[in-house]
């Protein structure tokens, strides 16, 4: 049995992440116009979801073997450039057409998500670093 | 947080790649630490300093301790 390198160990786990990524836009497109747009919503979205957990979980060998300093630069980089990229796109959807348009509401959705997808992170991560008191 | 770590891997004979690969962290961490740029977690330092045979304290210097 050979002893892979962390190096080559990190290449190969970046890989089918990318990989992953990669072929859940190719399946997930497949997926999403596998009918009339809102026509069976559940089992579109089911399989969309499944997709996308799928890529998920192609990245977690990757995360895994990420060093602190590499997973922290990811979350701050996450946090604080994701939420500015994504606030300055929909500024610039509602300023350039409108509040109300279909764009700008899908971009409030996006955000929404986001907003619940961290509030229940952090209330796990929370609860998980719970202790006795005293 | 300051600490020692340039001079004991030298002391080893080891480039920054080298420590990297031997306690399974990126080269781009190792040169944080060296630089004083990034505060490793306990884990992390405790493992360098296990690397090297040496208390963590004697790796990386505790500010608090030296202020009092």
């Amino acid at each position: 049995m050979s002893v892979q390198s962390y190096r080559s160990r990190m290449r190969i786990a970046l890989a089918l992440a990318l990989v992953a990524a990669i072929a859940a836009g190719f399946i997930g497109s497949r997926v999403a116009h596998a009918g009339e747009p809102g026509a069976n919503f559940w089992l579109v979205y089911a399989g969309l979801l499944a997709v996308a957990a799928l890529a998920f979980a192609a990245t977690v060998p990757w995360w895994r073997k990420l060093d602190d300093m590499q997973r922290t630069g990811h979350l701050v980089s996450w946090y604080w450039g994701g939420m500015a990229g994504g606030v300055a796109v929909m500024m610039a959807l509602v300023a350039g057409t409108g509040a109300q348009s279909d764009l700008s509401q899908g971009a409030l959705y996006t955000v929404l998500g986001q907003a619940v997808g961290f509030l229940l992170f952090f209330g796990g991560w929370r609860l998980r670093r719970g202790g006795p008191a005293a | 947080m300051k600490n020692c770590l340039r001079d004991l891997r030298r002391g080893r004979g080891l480039g920054q790649a080298e420590l990297a690969e031997a306690i399974e962290v990126s080269r781009q961490t190792i040169i944080a630490l060296e630089a004083d740029k990034y505060d490793p977690s306990l884990p992390m330092a405790y493992r360098l300093a296990a690397f090297f045979g040496v208390p963590v304290e004697e790796l990386f210097f505790n500010p608090w301790r030296e202020s009092r």
